[in-house]
């Protein structure tokens, strides 16, 4: 039997951990992995004994965002097909962020694109110094669309303008210093660090806690359904383009997509 | 015939870079600059062969906000002249602001006023360690109307209550605190540091940078909306007529302190 693609685990002081489990593929998203998701955090919002969820990923990278080859069958799915799979990716992240209990990222590796999504989707974010960051859609003729209203709220309009139309890499510190990071630390304080909070957290009362997540996304703006099916036909529209496709596909084959090619020898 | 005071030249990888071009009086904006902006703006975002603009300025200062000795003049003209040049302004910023393609400052020596919104309406923004900046319009009796949207969206409540009512110099490692640059360079060092973000944004897609600037300013709530505009363009027009900013504008022509300031009591 193949192993899962995430495993979950909760402890006696009712704190889950789920753990991405795609570790050969920088625990990529694909269909099968955020309809996983969606169905724990479902289960999970439902159980009233968990305190708090842990969100971390096996291997070297916590997620590198959307799986390109399953990007890349959205080619040939109807505009209605797409759009109702976008349905579900936002509603994954929605899930996520909406997520009754305190919720951790434990970022132990780099996260890219919907790996930023998920960052962005917890309340509280620590990762390993040594990460890297970057909103890489653009790049493969994308849009960082369905993560955006969470990733905009954690790093602002003036991150978001530079590092969504750069693509740039940026590493932990700068994470730290736009917001999307509570905290960068050596990868062998990593543990250390995420349990220093939870014992702290622990301390407090679990139905005050709730009412503060409720409390805090009223105030802050809650990201409403509108918005996010209107993010959701953006994907949808964008990825079935020609850029899109010669994006994705210079992916595959390893060179750079038509656009970039005029550049060369002027820059790296 | 005198030299243009907007430049414009796009190079063979698309990137276009607007230059500011009124250094004898540190780049200061008036009627010509706006309008040379505008047109720009228009030019650029219609040629497909742009795939980025850099704007910065020539001389000594990137740009030291409205001409003041224009604005002067302006405010003694009719109230429907002042609301049309303050109209013209908004529309500036805005066009800027929500320009369809990436666009970066590169700040060096001052960036004062109006310049400070220009700053903040691009997407990406450098400056020199040695660049100076300051919400300097009520210092002269006059206010920031058209560029507050995109100020307080960069720089937020917090940063847009202090540095809009003390009109406080501050430096470029300040104004990365702040959140009104990206990044901080050594002097001279722009386009070494401009370069690697120029090369970043020539490997996305041109049409996937157009989708995605639209939708950071639809989820961010960065577009500014026609009746806003309006209210903004008609306040700091009403602002500009009356007696204290008069003063104000006075005071700085004729180089002496105006008459609301009591001295630091020392």
């Amino acid at each position: 039997m193949p192993e899962a693609m995430i495993l979950t685990d909760v402890d006696a002081r009712g704190i889950a951990t789920v753990t991405l489990n795609r570790p050969d593929v920088h625990n990529a998203l694909s269909g099968d992995l955020i309809a996983g998701l969606r169905a724990i955090f479902d289960d999970f919002a439902a159980r009233d004994d968990l305190k708090a969820l842990i969100l971390t990923g096996r291997g070297k990278s916590f997620s590198a965002g959307a799986d390109l080859n399953w990007m890349r069958r959205a080619a040939g799915f109807s505009h209605e097909e797409n759009v109702a799979d976008a349905k579900v990716t936002a509603g994954m992240f929605n899930a996520l962020n909406t997520l009754p209990m305190p919720t951790i990222a434990k970022v132990q590796g780099s996260a890219f694109a919907g790996g930023l999504g998920l960052v962005a989707c917890c309340d509280i974010a620590v990762a390993a110094e040594d990460a890297m960051f970057a909103v890489t859609e653009a790049r493969l003729g994308l849009v960082a669309a369905v993560i955006s209203p969470y990733l905009v709220a954690a790093i602002g309009p003036g991150a978001a303008r530079r590092y969504f139309q750069t693509a740039e890499c940026f590493d932990a510190a700068e994470a730290k210093r736009i917001g999307l990071l509570h905290e960068a630390v050596r990868a062998d304080a990593l543990d250390g660090t995420v349990d220093g909070i939870l014992r702290e957290m622990l301390k407090n009362s679990p139905p005050a806690l709730r009412a503060y997540k409720t409390l805090i996304r009223e105030c802050a703006g809650p990201v409403s359904e509108a918005t996010r099916n209107d993010t959701a036909d953006r994907i949808a529209g964008i990825r079935a383009t020609a850029e899109a496709q010669e994006g994705i596909a210079a992916f595959f084959e390893k060179r750079k997509p038509a656009w970039a090619i005029q550049q060369e020898g002027s820059g790296r | 015939m005198s030299e243009p005071v907007v430049l414009c030249a796009t190079d063979s990888r698309g990137v276009a870079t607007v230059t500011l071009n009124r250094p004898e009086v540190n780049n200061a904006y008036n009627a010509d600059v706006i309008d040379s902006l505008i047109a720009t703006a228009g030019t650029l975002a219609a040629d497909d062969a742009v795939r980025l603009v850099v704007l910065r300025g020539n001389g000594r200062h990137f740009q030291a906000g409205a001409d003041l000795k224009w604005l002067q003049e302006v405010s003694t003209q009719s109230p429907k002249h002042n609301v049309e040049v303050s109209r013209h302004t908004t529309d500036a910023v805005r066009g800027l602001n929500e320009f369809p393609k990436p666009t970066m400052a590169l700040v060096h020596g001052g960036c004062f006023g109006g310049g400070t919104g220009i700053v903040a309406a691009c997407d990406i923004v450098i400056a020199a360690e040695e660049a100076i900046f300051s919400i300097t319009e009520a210092r002269w009796g006059v206010m920031a109307g058209p560029i507050f949207p995109q100020l307080n969206a960069r720089i937020g409540e917090q940063n847009a209550r202090r540095y809009a009512l003390t009109c406080e110099r501050f430096g470029a490692k300040r104004a990365h605190e702040i959140g009104l640059v990206h990044a901080v360079c050594p002097e001279g060092g722009l386009d070494q540091a401009a370069a690697p973000i120029i090369d970043a944004i020539l490997q996305c897609g041109p049409a996937a940078l157009r989708e995605n600037k639209r939708l950071i300013t639809d989820i961010a709530g960065l577009g500014v909306s026609d009746p806003l505009a309006e209210q903004l363009a008609q306040q700091h027009a009403a602002k500009r007529q009356t007696e204290e900013a008069d003063e104000g504008l006075r005071s700085f022509i004729e180089k002496r302190n105006p008459v609301w300031y009591p001295g630091t009591g020392a």
